[in-house]
């Protein structure tokens, strides 16, 4: 990765990450259907977790 | 029986503990670190989990559904961040040898004595109700299980059980495992490897448990998660859990407590201790940034389900939810799992205990007693003793005191209230921490007294709306204080101060205090100035990435001590062969030799302030010093003389290397000058040969026809009585030659003028096709002299119009076919004209069959007096100059013309002509 680059993608996956876990996103999964088992809520913010966690693995780990 | 096997379990599990953690120390000694990797770091910061996350979170789950989780979302957020803020406090932390987050502020603000205490006050008060958590859930897991197999659990079974108060044996049992564990080095910025080996131990003791419950709660207890989230829904009391909303968890608490924890990860004690002071190596920040998260992660998978199985399980039966997490494999008759559970939570709670207690006791002896001590003249640098027992001995002592504090506000607080909300309030204490650190490291215009003020004001809001607020609500009842206000007055209600509503008690206190902490540390620090000492500091922790190492120290000190009086003041805090040793490295370091040395100079003595700074922090190091040397005090003009002098030399070299590059960029333009310069004159030496030999060319090329003229001039004179045929031959050829002669200084003439671009061009739409018929036409005579073909093969889809001048074209045209003919055999020679039409341009091919150009030629040919061909094959015809000039006059159309031939098979010269646009006609 360019140098810099790597910095300003964890600024952009804070911000992202913000996003994700405050009022309007997740307004739109506040639901307790099932969906392949577990509620819609659940399947979310669990979802978004781990894509965050992930995405700062690839940042942090991928080579160049 | 079973109550036995329990105290068993636990010890044998403290005492593997321990060996962990002597064989962590001993590898460390042999210089065989096995902290020394990201893994180990990231689960050492696994510490964050406690017992409020073993046993808190599934109890909180029950009650407010998803509202567990912003405690560990934030810091997953801020992890992303770490590599800027955490790397920058590991940065800070290891120049200035920062022993606790006290410290930290302390040396931030001028190594400020009263800053460091008042950080430690706040730490210390606001950590005991964290303590009394673990205590209260340790002792509450024990008294339940200890009833094995009876499920039942009343609060107050754990102050009789068996006539002994499980709580207060559990304090005092931690308190003697902390102080065994975490006094037994006393400089604390090296790096305690055993401890650290010990808590990342328990983290994967704890994670296994959990997820053992888990897995058990989910696949034997119920048929997998699917079977599990089935049943719950039906249940509307479990279905609300799952969503958002007022009698769960709403997005404005859900917003405050993801920013809360993302304070609590940087600043609690224990988070500062295992992520800054324990960090290996700032590399690690990077591995850890996700892994730590992943782990956070991973704990919580399963505490959504073992809430709602709790929920089904126990519908029909009271029970505490902050035990669930125990009490189910209880109900189901599992005690070996039970017992897991209970070693699980016990290695949780000590984790958090055994890291706390030595960061605060750290805090308590060097920030806080430390200073006390050496200002009340009790502890006298400049006299004799081992002051080094004396840290160690406080801060042993503060262990007990602190876990009594913590075991005192268990009793003293209700304790009907859930874990989570009690570890909620330590939480909003470190966060009154963030301004003062956070501005300290990105703002030099934080001062002393700014964070002094800052700290005091969140404190105290701090104070009164979450600890106080919580001594009035026994048994979740809430007294009048907290419902009408003191004396009455509404809008001081500890839970709704100015009568703000809407809020729930943690969220509403951080706003408040850190509306007053912010506010305070913001407004004075801009109305007062630093001292000298700060604005040094406040530049080294903002500008940390600029120093190097230890090397850009500014000395501001100025003052007389002997080398003797700070060797002995080492000795006695840092024992004789420790100083022996340091003072030896530091004399090979700068080449000293200490028989030769009686007086300090300023760095000898920053060097023993910095040592004594990883023993007893920077405020107590710098009191201690003070007492062995003679400080002058410097003047304010002087110590600005002093960073103006450093600024001054650093602003000087700076300048010189501006200076340099600017000298490298000058003498780089300066060669490529040269080189340009070098080269226009190459051009002009080669231009001045080439006029000398076009001259030359030309004198020769003119005199050949002049020599002719004039030696059948000379005949015809000579020879008046020449017959008439003779005489007629004669003229003829003297009137060629002339007309050559003629032609070929029109032809110099005319280029002269289109290289000055002097010529003059009429231009007009042409067009083409009329153009070449006329030219071929023209050319007819002379070929049909050589008995050559004249071909026409005219694009005529589409009208050739071109741009040109007509004449000049004409003369192109003519003199290309008089070289196509001239070079074409005789008798069976063909000259084909042809055009081709490719997007805006027009091509026009002149091809012959005749001997070719060889490739060597190809270029020279179009150079002034060059003809193609060898010459010795006979005389060339033609002037050399019709190429030259109708190259020219293509240029200037805009096209270009070239040749392509391959010898023995005729040549083809070929232009390009822009095609006028449609508009022009």
């Amino acid at each position: 990765m360019r140098s810099g680059a790597r910095e300003s993608w964890l600024v952009v996956l804070f911000v992202v990450g913000c996003l994700l876990f405050s009022y309007p996103l997740m307004e739109l999964f506040n639901d307790a259907a099932l969906l392949f088992g577990a509620p819609v809520s659940v399947l979310y913010l669990f979802g978004a977790w781990l894509g965050v966690i992930g995405a700062a693995w690839l940042i942090h780990e991928r080579r160049g | 029986m079973f109550g036995g096997l329990i105290l068993l379990v636990s010890l044998l599990y403290l005492g593997l503990l321990f060996a962990i953690a002597y064989y962590g120390d001993r590898q460390a000694d042999r210089g065989r670190s096995i902290i020394n990797n990201p893994y180990v770091y990231a689960l050492s910061m696994g510490v964050y989990c406690t017992a409020w996350t073993y046993y808190g979170s599934v109890g909180r789950a029950s009650s407010s559904g998803l509202g567990f989780l912003p405690i560990y979302i934030g810091p997953t957020l801020i992890a992303v961040l770490w590599w800027f803020v955490l790397r920058k406090m590991v940065r800070i932390s290891r120049m200035n040898r920062i022993t606790t987050i006290a410290d930290f502020i302390a040396s931030r603000y001028g190594k400020s004595s009263t800053l460091g205490g008042l950080v430690t006050v706040i730490a210390v008060v606001g950590i005991i109700p964290y303590i009394s958590l673990q205590l209260n859930a340790v002792s509450a897991s024990f008294t339940l299980l200890w009833g094995y197999p009876e499920l039942r659990f009343d609060p107050s079974d754990r102050f009789t059980i068996s006539g002994l108060d499980t709580a207060l044996w559990v304090t005092f049992g931690m308190a003697a495992f902390a102080i065994l564990f975490g006094t037994r080095h006393l400089d604390v910025t090296e790096h305690h490897e055993g401890l650290v080996a010990a808590i990342a131990f328990e983290s994967i003791v704890k994670l296994l448990a959990f997820l053992a419950v888990g897995f058990f709660v989910t696949f034997a207890l119920f048929n997998g998660p699917v079977d599990l989230f089935t049943q719950a829904m039906t249940d509307p009391n479990a279905a609300r859990l799952a969503t958002f909303g007022a009698d769960t968890i709403d997005y404005n608490q859900w917003a405050w407590l993801t920013f809360l924890s993302m304070l609590a990860i940087l600043f609690l004690p224990r988070q500062f201790q295992m992520a800054v002071l324990e960090n290996m190596d700032e590399n690690h920040i990077r591995k850890a940034s996700w892994l730590f998260p992943l782990y956070l992660l991973v704990i919580n998978i399963f505490v959504f389900p073992i809430a709602l199985a709790s929920l089904i399980v126990f519908r029909n039966q009271p029970m505490d939810a902050d035990l669930f997490v125990l009490g189910l494999p209880m109900a189901a008759g599992n005690e070996w799992l039970a017992l897991f559970v209970f070693i699980g939570g016990l290695s949780a709670a000590t984790s958090m205990v055994i890291v706390d207690t030595v960061a605060l006791s750290t805090m308590v002896s060097n920030d806080l007693m430390m200073p006390l001590l050496l200002k009340l003249r009790i502890v006298r640098p400049s006299e004799r003793g081992d002051y080094g027992g004396t840290l160690l001995s406080i801060r042993r002592i503060a262990i007990v005191v602190i876990m009594v504090l913590g075991y005192v506000y268990f009793r003293v607080t209700d304790t009907a209230a859930s874990l989570v909300s009690i570890g909620l309030i330590s939480f909003a204490a470190v966060a009154q921490f963030a301004p003062a650190f956070l501005g300290g490291i990105y703002w030099k215009g934080g001062t002393r007294l700014g964070a002094l003020s800052g700290l005091v004001a969140g404190f105290l809001v701090w104070g009164y709306t979450l600890p106080l607020a919580a001594t009035h609500s026994f048994g979740g009842a809430p007294d009048d204080f907290l419902l009408y206000g003191p004396w009455g007055i509404s809008w001081l209600r500890p839970h709704n101060l100015f009568n703000l509503t809407g809020l729930d008690p943690v969220s509403h206190s951080l706003f408040w205090s850190l509306l007053a902490n912010i506010g305070a540390y913001v407004i004075v620090s801009l109305l007062t100035r630093p001292s000298v000492i700060e604005q040094g500091q406040a530049s080294r922790f903002v500008n940390v990435f600029d120093y190097s190492a230890e090397s850009e120290a500014i000395f501001l000190w100025r003052g007389t001590a002997t080398v003797q009086a700070l060797r002995s003041l080492l000795e006695r805090f840092l024992g004789q062969t420790r100083t022996k040793r340091e003072l030896n490295d530091y004399a090979r370091r700068h080449g000293l030799d200490w028989t030769q040395m009686h007086q300090a100079d300023a760095e000898l003595v920053q060097f023993a302030e910095r040592l004594l700074a990883g023993v007893m922090g920077a405020a107590s190091a710098r009191v201690a010093i003070a007492s062995v040397v003679q400080e002058e005090r410097l003047s304010m003009d002087e110590v600005l003389k002093l960073l103006d002098e450093t600024s001054q030399v650093r602003a000087y070299s700076r300048q010189l290397e501006n200076r340099t590059r600017q000298l490298e960029e000058k003498s780089r333009e300066l060669e490529a000058a040269t080189a340009e310069l070098r080269a226009a004159n190459e051009r002009l030496q080669e231009l001045d040969r080439l006029k000398d030999d076009f001259i030359s060319t030309v004198t020769h090329e003119l005199r050949t026809p002049l020599t002719s003229i004039r030696a059948f001039s000379e005949i015809l004179y000579d020879n008046p009585t020449l017959d008439e045929e003779r005489r007629t031959q004669f003229v003829g050829i003297i009137l060629k030659e002339s007309e050559r002669l003629s032609r070929l200084i029109n032809q110099v003439l005319d280029l002269a003028k289109l290289e000055a671009g002097a010529a003059e061009w009429n231009t007009t739409e042409v067009d083409m096709h009329a153009l070449i018929t006329e030219a071929v036409r023209a050319s007819s005579g002379m070929a049909e002299e050589k008995g050559v073909r004249l071909l026409t093969r005219i694009d005529e889809s589409r009208p050739l119009f071109v741009w040109v001048d007509e004449d000049r074209l004409m003369q192109v045209m003519l003199n290309l076919l008089s070289n196509a003919i001239k070079f074409s055999p005789e008798g069976r020679g063909e000259v084909c004209v042809s055009t081709e039409c490719k997007d805006d341009w027009l091509i026009v091919h002149v091809a012959d069959n005749g001997i070719g150009i060889r490739p060597e030629d190809q270029k020279v040919i179009f150079d002034k007096f060059r003809q193609g061909g060898d010459r010795r094959m006979g005389k060339p015809q033609g002037t050399g100059l019709g190429l030259p000039i109708s190259a020219q006059i293509i240029a200037h159309f805009g096209g270009r013309l070239w040749v392509e031939s391959e010898p023995g098979n005729g040549a083809t010269f070929s232009f390009t002509l822009p095609l006028s646009s449609s508009d022009h006609r």
